[in-house]
């Protein structure tokens, strides 16, 4: 909480907009030593003057103070403001959180409700009450009350709806705890934010309603001091005097600014507040040396579709730099698997975006070189990296059922990524080609299915058609990061399989990105392993699984259970892995290492003959009985 | 496909009407005390009461003149005023014009200015223009709309006089009058909903921008011109059709008290006027028309809602 | 020797839709039978949508079972009211998936402990900090995380709290929901090593529900083989994993890859001979 408000002090927008409505509440509370005059004294001789050493803001077409009536009018605000919103909130909050929780008859009786509400305008309904109770401020907050409460209502069932499908609410039902308890206690704090903001954005409602209401005549008698009845008083007047509209119609609209800025703050600070926030500084970029290296001279090289060099990706942090991939060089040939392997955080997919040059916001490369098919990418501009994108190398996503648009046919989204490298091709044509992708990845009855959307697929299926648009133009690379980990294992298995062949028919060279040493195997030429942001061991898949050399691949091998015997304990990595900010400084995964000495804290250790440990050979023979364990059960 | 899901719509609207209607009949009943006495006022005699009530037929049963209530708005007769005895019908139809114009004139401003001002502000997210908008949209949910038209009008209309002060010219006598007339009233009207609309349509279009599908496109090498234009719209046309919805029907009641503002003669001045002086016949009457139009335009953005969006279309 | 839980013929089914759409879903559970010793790990693995998440709840009344009974110590679990529910409530308790939900991310560690503790009367107020303490070092946790929201956590440490919430009441069952899915391959085994250590020292008995038939195996004593809502298959975990009698166990044992080349490489040579 106390961290929650600092935040929002921090902000300068949302700080002054709270010192403005702590003002108007002061102001309201000492209204009468505040103000010069009484706001209800008229003085005849001295009508609609400008602001002068005696009326600091003037006299209305009565010769009342201006300045006073502002001064107790912010009495009037802050009343109705507080009273509509708080009485809205004690009457929907309860209906729409019992409405939301509960569900069945209780719900459905609030549904109707609400949708009477719907059709009726806060204002045409608060002009319905005042029709049948009578003019005056308290009836017509009562109608704002009524309007606000289901609105709150509507919200409150919202998200007690939302809360409820969360596991906390299951696991305390699990523990026994009582509907009361699981109600207030787990589900309204979790409430909590979103209502703070509309009860925020309500208060200026509140204020606003009031003043139309008053300029209409429906609101507060004529004599005492509103905003709004000033504001609709002084319209009258104001080709006599044209101030006279300024002083209250301010007030109202900075003090509704006041409180939308306010709710504004208060969401972004709950939510994280990093939307608006994406910082604009872009990572400092080292000496592109890589790019000046002579073996680059040795390309091109057809056979290797994709050659990355000495990568190293950054994010802006709130002490500099953070670099997440660090000097990465990964090869592939032509028709060739490259599995990615490590853990989340270990800088795996960020060096899969690199290639396609699709960091998330903030994000660059700031050392290395990254050639597909001889072109560089690093520093490319976001036209020419289009012309390669889907052309020469393309990518597939973790999750197929958000990697789609959803509101757009399988035909649209295929053909497009067709007519993207082949713009002059005929509608004809184009519809051939997708027929012909989608039978590549195996749809049945791809004609059929063009005019389908995606939610009409299975997860499966959408994968395949993702990966249909990934090589609708051919590329020589593909990029696949964790393509099957949202999908079932016989469903991975099909996906695999169809990878697999496809590398094989087309020739097409695939780095797949996973955390699962098990499809490495499968699906899998080479593996290069992951951790920390640097590739600690390649090899191929064979000698990797045979015999594999740096300490952290052999604890990943040997913690996965592989059926070898039911009461055993599973070795285990001690501690996690470590945030990009605070990394050992020798080895990276020193601080976990069975195998560690000081000469492993002493300074990085470089990738020397495919693995980054200075105990490789040691570590060789360490692994040797856990690896013999496993092949006994083969 | 759709004409299922306007059956549907259709099958739901019923009970809301029934429950609406039968919310605003009982409008009479919840004035306290009798209406009749309060009409009267001070000049009110038992017997004056009775003779009122007997006048207005209000001592009848109540189920009896709920199901004439009733049977007359299934017919279109929506009762008699209590002053002056019009036909309540006839006090909408001669007013309905110039509110319907009004109202339509604020939608293309709400829509129009607030749609594209959200996507241009997404589009230069943390820019000028997105600040400009924030700003600008900022203060238009702040200031109180008939202080805004009453503003524009001294200002474009009094000192500049680009515009006639005089509002409403009836399009069949001077059609460009009646055009240039709309204008400042439709701007007024508009103004909130444009802001709120804005502000919606921004964070829903980063939303989609920031979308995975976005991704995959990018992946496949789509222009970004493509992406906003093709995909990103049409994603964030799904939130932003439920907002619209609601500014247009709020948009209804704004148009009422921007009628004052530029003395148009159109329902909302019949509708103050009779809650002033508890004409509760023409409230009803009135209140009736509003809500039967926000369920049409609900049922409107529902349609709109599932040719945009096929997870939203009946299976 | 008599079961701790019965399964006997459970049906589950959802409903859907408003109640102008009302329309009858296929049941998602359909007639699954098994039962759990004390003490006894109890496997149940399937694919998504195989309604082996429904059989947990309904053991947990989160859900209503169309037909079929559950009965725990010999007693119909849907009969329990007011304080046989509570104390039932104590006897089975839960670990879910996904550690990012399963705890309510405003209330600290301690609250998270403190709650079921209270609700069951479990301690005297006095010792309440102490037993917090020791239930958070009995997962592995240091007793100053008691102070610490959800967010401060990591995935494994979350799990490792939503663990001793469970055992804060001193159940003897537990119904593990995908405990270990959602989480890195090192920390994967972690708590798979933890749930067995507090099995051996507490006498627990889980009902283990995952996807991950090598996990699921070399946790479980027996196992249960569910598809499209049947059980099709069920047996000593040994049994089922190297001898599968049913096709669709064969098939999911197949289809996980396993961290051998050769083995992938035979596999699919197979798998293509058979497609032709």
């Amino acid at each position: 909480m106390k961290r929650v408000v600092l935040q929002l002090l921090r902000r300068p927008a949302t700080a002054t907009a709270a010192g403005f409505v702590l003002a108007i509440g002061v102001i309201a509370v000492l209204a009468p030593a505040l103000a010069p005059y009484d706001p209800l004294t008229q003085d005849y001789a001295r009508t609609l003057e400008g602001p002068s050493a005696d009326h600091l803001l003037g006299t209305d077409y009565l010769g009342r103070d201006v300045l006073s009536r502002l001064v107790f009018g912010a009495r009037v605000a802050a009343q109705a403001s507080l009273q509509t919103v708080s009485i809205a909130l004690l009457i929907g909050v309860p209906l729409g959180l019992i409405a939301g929780y509960r569900s069945g008859w209780w719900d459905r009786v609030m549904m109707r409700l609400l949708d009477v509400a719907d059709a009726i305008p806060g204002l045409v309904l608060a002009f319905a009450v005042i029709a049948v109770l009578g003019t005056g401020l308290t009836n017509a907050m009562i109608a704002v009350s009524i309007i606000f409460s289901m609105n709150f209502m509507r919200l409150s069932r919202a998200l007690a709806l939302g809360e409820r499908e969360r596991l906390y609410v299951d696991a305390a039902r699990t523990s026994g705890l009582t509907q009361r308890n699981i109600l207030l206690r787990q589900i309204l704090p979790n409430m909590a934010a979103p209502l703070i903001v509309q009860s925020t954005i309500f208060m200026g409602t509140a204020l606003l309603i009031e003043a139309a209401l008053s300029f209409l005549g429906l609101g507060l008698e004529t004599g005492s001091a509103s905003w709004g009845g000033m504001l609709s008083g002084s319209t009258r007047w104001q080709f006599q005097q044209p101030f006279l509209p300024w002083p209250p119609g301010l007030a109202i609209t900075l003090t509704v600014l006041a409180f939308n800025v306010l709710g504004d703050g208060v969401r972004d600070v709950l939510a994280g507040g990093t939307r608006d926030r994406t910082p604009r500084r872009r990572p400092r970029v080292r000496a592109r040396r890589a790019a000046a290296q002579p073996s680059l001279a040795q390309l091109p090289d057809d056979d290797v579709p994709l050659d990355v060099r000495g990568l190293s990706v950054a994010f802006p942090g709130e002490d500099g730099d953070v670099e997440v991939v660090s000097e990465v060089s990964i090869r592939v040939r032509r028709g060739e698997a490259l599995g990615l392997v490590g853990e989340s955080g270990s800088g795996k997919t960020m060096t899969g975006r690199a290639v396609l040059g699709i960091l998330p916001a903030g994000g660059a490369v700031t050392a290395g070189s990254i050639h597909v098919d001889g072109a560089q990418i690093v520093g490319r501009d976001e036209a020419a990296l289009n012309d390669v994108r889907g052309s020469r190398v393309a990518m597939v996503f973790q999750d197929p059922m958000v990697a789609l648009s959803p509101v757009h046919t399988i035909g649209r989204q295929v053909g497009q990524a067709v007519r993207n490298h082949a713009p002059t091709l005929s509608r004809a044509d184009v519809r051939r080609r997708c027929v012909e992708l989608l039978e590549m990845v195996r749809i049945a009855d791809p004609e059929a299915r063009l005019g389908d959307y995606p939610h009409q697929f299975s997860g499966g299926m959408a994968q395949r058609i993702v990966i249909a648009l990934a090589l609708a133009s051919n590329p020589s690379v593909l990029i696949a990061d964790e393509p099957t980990t949202a999908l079932d294992v016989t469903t991975q298995q099909e996906i695999l399989d169809m990878l697999t062949d496809l590398k094989q028919r087309l020739g097409t060279a695939i780095v797949l990105i996973t955390h699962d040493l098990g499809v490495v195997a499968d699906a899998c030429d080479r593996a290069a392993v992951m951790y920390a942001g640097q590739v600690v061991e390649e090899a191929a898949v064979d000698d990797l699984f045979a015999a594999p050399r740096h300490p952290y691949t052999r604890a990943l091998l040997a913690a996965m259970p592989t059926g070898a015997g039911g009461d055993d304990r599973l070795p285990t990595i001690p501690g996690r892995v470590p945030p990009m900010t605070a990394l050992a400084p020798g080895c990276r995964f020193a601080p976990r290492c069975a195998v560690r000495t000081d000469a492993c804290d002493a300074a990085p250790v470089e990738l020397g003959a495919g693995v980054r440990c200075l105990h490789a050979g040691a570590a060789w023979q360490a692994g040797d009985a856990a690896h013999e364990r496993r092949s006994q059960v083969q | 496909m759709l004409g299922r899901l306007v059956g549907l719509r259709l099958l739901g609207v019923v009970p809301q009407l029934a429950l609406v209607s039968a919310l605003v009949f009982a409008l009479t009943y919840l004035v306290p005390g009798s209406p009749a006495a309060v009409l009267l006022g001070s000049r009110a005699t038992p017997e004056g009461i009775a003779a009122l009530e007997a006048r207005l037929g209000l001592d009848r049963p109540v189920w009896v003149q709920f199901q004439d209530w009733v049977s007359g708005v299934a017919r279109g007769d929506l009762g008699t005023s209590w002053y002056g005895g019009r036909e309540v019908t006839d006090v909408i139809g001669q007013h309905l014009l110039p509110t319907v114009c009004l109202i339509v004139g604020g939608t293309i401003v709400a829509v129009t200015l607030g749609l594209s001002a959200g996507v241009l502000a997404a589009l230069r997210q943390g820019g000028i223009v997105d600040r400009v908008v924030g700003v600008i949209t900022a203060a238009g949910i702040a200031v109180p709309s008939f202080w805004l038209g009453l503003l524009l009008l001294s200002l474009f209309a009094v000192q500049l006089g680009w515009l006639p002060v005089l509002s409403w010219t009836p399009p069949d006598r001077d059609l460009g009058a009646w055009a240039r007339g709309l204008v400042l009233p439709s701007l007024a009207a508009g103004a909130a909903g444009a802001a709120i609309i804005a502000r919606h349509s921004r964070s829903a279009m980063l939303e989609a921008l920031e979308a995975p599908y976005v991704q995959t496109l990018r992946a496949i090498g789509t222009p970004r011109r493509t992406i906003v234009l093709r995909y990103a719209i049409k994603n964030a046309m799904t939130p932003i059709l439920t907002v619209v919805a609601f500014q247009v029907s709020t948009l209804i009641a704004a148009s009422f008290v921007i009628e004052q503002v530029f003395t148009m003669p159109g329902i909302g001045s019949e509708l103050i006027n009779a809650v002033a002086r508890k004409d509760i016949p023409v409230v009803q009457g009135i209140t009736l028309v509003v809500a039967l139009a926000v369920i049409v335009i609900y049922l409107v953005a529902d349609i709109g809602y599932a040719i945009v969006n096929p997870r939203a279309r009946p299976q | 020797m008599s079961a701790l839980l019965e399964v006997d013929d459970l049906w589950i089914r959802y409903r859907s839709g408003s109640f102008l759409t009302n329309r009858r879903k296929e049941p998602s559970v359909r007639g699954v039978c098994f039962d759990v010793a004390a003490g006894e790990t109890f496997g149940l693995v399937g694919e998504s949508g195989s309604g082996k998440s429904s059989v947990g709840k309904a053991i947990l009344r989160l859900v209503q079972p169309e037909r079929g009974v559950v009965r725990y110590d010999g007693q119909d679990v849907r009969s329990l009211r007011g304080r046989s529910l509570l104390e039932y409530r104590s006897q089975v308790q839960v670990v879910f998936q996904d550690p990012w939900s399963s705890l309510n991310p405003r209330a600290t560690v301690g609250r998270a402990l403190l709650e079921p503790l209270r609700r069951h009367r479990r301690v005297r107020r006095s010792a309440e900090g102490g037993r917090v303490a020791e239930l958070l070092e009995l997962v592995g946790l240091p007793p100053a995380h008691a102070d610490r929201l959800p967010a401060q956590l990591s995935g494994g440490q979350r799990q490792r709290v939503a663990i001793a919430r469970a055992l804060a009441v001193e159940p003897r069952l537990i119904v593990c929901d995908e405990p270990v899915s959602a989480l890195d391959v090192s920390t994967q085994s972690q708590i798979a090593n933890l749930l067995q250590d507090l099995q051996a020292e507490l006498g627990l008995a889980y009902l283990f529900i995952a996807h991950d038939l090598a996990v699921v195996h070399h946790l479980s004593h027996r196992i249960g083989v569910m598809s499209a809502g049947g059980l099709v298959e069920c047996g000593p975990a040994d049994e089922v994993y190297r001898r599968p009698q049913h096709a669709y166990t064969r098939r999911l044992l197949d289809a996980e890859p396993v961290p051998d080349p050769a083995v992938q490489r035979r596999r699919r040579e197979e798998r293509r001979l058979r497609a032709g």
